[in-house]
């Protein structure tokens, strides 16, 4: 028996039932990981065997997620080598922004949606950002 | 290996029966693969798979596994294929240990811890009869006798059919685990979407003997879309050939593409439609395929 492999991975957000195709959600929980940065630049990344069996999903859906996070720059695969987080800052804290902004903007429909105005909202935020901060300290 | 690289290679194969008949069938399965056959009763699922086994014989074409012709070395083939189908003989007054004693003095590969784990795995004990057993039993130890062989190829033939949901979820862990060794491929056949769906790195549809269609796995899904569109719309859905079924509601309609692209969704926008697009599982497409095969033949005047 092989031994299962010793991947000590973050706890990945997988579902059958969600909309996306399953690759995309592989795609996003590594973005996540990365952007938060329990990925750091340069980490040597599971094999795409490894990281599909410890996932329980098909090698070909890990294949072509790495393959669309080299093409974002997120993560750089090396023939023969393996894949590695991007240590080219610039592409992840792009990426960064991105998904900042994403929220923001996620923040923003619902408070229009929820007819909150836009001083309520920045001083919700600001008081938001400030706890934070302190907890931070 | 083959001389193309793949594990299995069928190339031109043709196998007539009276009431089937399958012509030029060409399939190939790669090193570290996992294949999921997919079509409706009598498609030919099991056909194909026997004709790799070389439990029968192609009318026409060859078939290749391993780098040797199934014709002529079927036996020393075996000593690296393994396969489980529902009717998988045993010797019934033979307990379960006697088989796995058996197997074990047959292949040379056999893994006795391994064997061991799985007995605990499938709940099965080794002292029992194997005319004793139930069918999800027996499927089981078969199951456990070609596993624990650790074969190069795993051909199976619906193996999920007969097993509870507990067994079916066993096997298909066991399945994934078979994967972390690039050299090992499994080629399988279910009616189970759900299992060729979660398993697959390709999925090969086929029907009537023909393959229609075989596509790494997230390709495959990926053309398949659902688009919800309103009902204006239906005087424009002939500017698309891919169409495979269109369902009407009060409000609006339901398309679905089996080649769905930026290209089809442009086209949406330029003739003026907003649409909205879903993913749609194996099996949703699997039933939308068939049918619209089905629609297709039956208008040729056809009786499928």
């Amino acid at each position: 028996m092989p031994a299962k492999p010793e991947l000590t991975l973050p706890p990945f957000k997988l579902a059958q039932a969600d909309a996306r195709p399953m690759y995309e959600q592989i795609i996003d929980n590594i973005k996540q990981l990365v952007i938060l940065g329990v990925w750091p630049p340069g980490m040597s990344l599971p094999s795409i065997r490894e990281l599909a069996v410890s996932l329980n999903v098909s090698v070909i859906t890990v294949k072509r997620a790495y393959q669309e996070l080299d093409s974002a720059g997120i993560i750089v695969t090396r023939h023969g080598k393996g894949s590695f987080v991007s240590e080219q800052l610039e592409q992840v804290s792009q990426a960064k922004q991105i998904e900042l902004t994403e929220r923001l903007v996620q923040a923003a429909e619902l408070a229009v949606l929820l007819n909150v105005d836009i001083t309520t909202l920045t001083e919700q935020l600001q008081q938001l950002y400030k706890e934070k901060v302190n907890a931070k300290q | 290996m083959n001389k193309d690289g793949s594990l299995i290679s069928m190339s031109g194969v043709a196998k007539r029966y009276e009431h089937f008949t399958m012509e030029n069938f060409n399939l190939q399965l790669s090193s570290g693969e996992v294949l999921g056959l997919i079509g409706p009763n009598g498609a030919g699922k099991t056909t194909c798979l026997r004709l790799i086994m070389g439990f029968i014989s192609a009318d026409q074409g060859d078939i290749e596994v391993l780098g040797k012709s199934v014709k002529h070395d079927i036996v020393s083939i075996k000593q690296d294929v393994a396969y489980v189908a529902e009717d998988m003989r045993m010797f019934g007054n033979k307990t379960i240990q006697w088989h796995m004693q058996f197997f074990s003095s047959l292949f040379v590969n056999w893994d006795q811890p391994y064997a061991t784990e799985l007995l605990e795995t499938f709940q099965l004990i080794p002292q029992q009869q194997v005319k004793t057993l139930s069918l999800g039993q027996r499927i089981k130890t078969s199951l456990l006798l070609a596993l624990a062989r650790r074969p190069r190829i795993l051909v199976l033939d619906e193996p999920s059919t007969g097993l509870d949901p507990v067994a079916r979820h066993e096997l298909t862990s066991q399945l994934f685990q078979i994967m972390l060794n690039e050299d090992h491929s499994v080629i399988f056949s279910s009616q189970f979407t759900q299992d060729v769906e979660r398993l697959s790195d390709r999925i090969v549809f086929i029907d009537d003997g023909q393959i229609i269609s075989n596509q790494d796995k997230e390709s495959y899904l990926d053309s398949w879309k659902r688009i919800d569109v309103c009902l204006e719309a239906e005087k424009d859905l002939k500017a698309f050939s891919d169409i495979k079924e269109v369902q009407k509601n009060a409000l609006n309609m339901s398309v679905i593409h089996s080649e769905f692209n930026s290209e089809i969704q442009k086209r949406y926008s330029q003739l003026g439609y907003s649409i909205e697009i879903s993913k749609l599982t194996l099996e949703e497409i699997f039933i939308a395929q068939t049918l619209h095969r089905r629609q297709h033949l039956s208008a040729k005047g056809i009786n499928a």
